[in-house]
């Protein structure tokens, strides 16, 4: 045993004997090979292997960019999940397809206001009471609704309701009313150009001279005003 | 103060690996040349080791690991440097495991001669050399040289043993050659 110990301590002592401060240069052209090549970011760093990473027991550290590669797989298929079938806008539609995204109208004077049923749209009049619209998309087609801005007096007809494109995917709806409280009802169905207006009659006395009430719908697709069919009940 | 290096050189900061490298170039040296035995293939493995850290060293999640790290990166750098400079070199026949390779202390003595040392540990593999260099200079214990060789333990433990017989066979047979050339003066 002292003999080994004694071959360990010249060992020992014969490798102590020896530099212990190393020469410039090795280190001088190391830094400038640094300054020359200076570190660009790694997108994928995170990837690749640790040099001192400890390797799991029973496992084989060949096993941990495989885990790493799953552990991805998981996160991508969570996301995909929650974007297919996470919270849908907090405006609600009847019957929405998936293509449809409808909001509010970004003009506050119409006075949009979302409902369970539908759009709800305060209507801009020159006189008379408030009217409302509230606009029910059964096409899913229907991005927006608001009102237009009416002129004094009647330029539209009260038994009919007048189309007309305003571009490719708009529509302008007009048409007359007695300037009582009117809340209407525009059921849009599954095809967007079949409308139904439902425009409950006045209660009690008002007057005569009837007021233009315009809505303003903007569709995902086209759709054409000459093709549109709107009844009024 | 050198973890602090470690973190800024790791985003980049050419002036903290400057700084760094300046502060763990001793050591690296004083490792490459007890293996190499060669003042100059220790500055090509200290550079080399160096160029490695700065371009390896964001993989380095663990910055408390960098010595351990550099400590395997210097005698990568060293057993090639070793390699590449070896030119057909003596092949060590180990003894028997049941033979009596403890020479009486006198020959401790003779060992304890540096020029015979000298010759017997350049007769070992690079491999050899390093582990015993681990061991008997940078005093790390079996654990931590498993841990900069990345090998297990018990794997650490073998080649030691065999480092360490290698090197008695080359002292021993380097003793035999001195005295029958003494013999033959």
């Amino acid at each position: 045993m002292t003999t080994l110990n004694d071959f360990d301590r010249v060992l020992g002592e014969w490798l102590n004997e020896g530099p212990n401060r190393a020469p410039d240069r090795p280190v001088d052209l190391a830094v400038e090979h640094a300054r020359s090549h200076p570190r660009r970011p790694d997108l994928i760093g995170f990837l690749r292997p640790d040099p001192m990473a400890r390797p799991f027991r029973g496992l084989g550290m060949g096993l941990r960019p495989a885990m790493i590669l799953a552990t991805l797989a998981l996160l991508l298929a969570a996301v995909v999940a929650i974007g297919v079938g996470g919270p849908k806008p907090s405006v609600v539609l009847p019957n929405p397809s998936p293509s449809a995204s409808p909001r509010l109208s970004p003009n506050p004077s119409s006075g949009a206001n979302p409902s369970p049923a539908g759009i709800l749209v305060d209507l801009t009049v020159a006189a008379g009471q408030p009217q409302t619209v509230d606009v029910i998309d059964e096409s899913g087609t229907l991005l927006e609704a608001s009102s237009g801005s009416p002129t004094d007096g009647q330029g539209f007809p009260s038994d009919s309701v007048e189309v007309t494109n305003i571009d490719a995917t708009t529509l302008q709806l007009g048409w007359a009313g007695y300037p009582c409280r009117t809340d209407h009802e525009l059921r849009i169905g599954s095809d967007p150009r079949v409308m139904t207006l439902v425009r409950p009659p006045c209660e009690g006395v008002t007057d005569s001279i009837g007021v233009d009430r315009i809505l303003i719908l903007r569709f995902s697709e086209p759709i054409v005003a000459a093709e549109v069919a709107i009844a009024i009940q | 103060m050198q973890r602090d290096l470690v973190e800024r050189a790791r985003r980049g900061e050419t002036e903290a690996f400057d700084a760094l490298a300046r502060l763990v170039s001793g050591r690296l040296f004083a490792v490459a040349y007890r293996i190499l035995r060669d003042h100059y293939l220790a500055e090509d493995a200290v550079q080399q080791t160096l160029i490695t850290i700065w371009n390896e060293l964001p993989r380095l999640r663990e910055p408390d690991r960098f010595d351990a790290w550099t400590y395997r990166l210097i005698v990568r750098s060293s057993v090639a440097e070793a390699r590449r400079e070896r030119r057909g070199g003596t092949s060590i026949q180990l003894l028997p495991e049941d033979a009596d390779v403890s020479p009486a202390p006198d020959q401790y003595r003779a060992v304890a001669d540096r020029d015979q040392l000298e010759r017997g540990f350049r007769r070992l593999t690079p491999e050899q050399r390093a582990i015993l260099v681990l061991q008997h200079y940078a005093g790390q214990s079996l654990a931590e040289i498993a841990d900069v060789l990345g090998i297990p333990v018990g794997t650490a433990g073998s080649r030691l043993h065999y480092a360490t017989r290698a090197l008695r066979a080359a002292l021993e047979a380097d003793g035999r050659n001195v005295a029958a050339e003494g013999r033959l003066a």
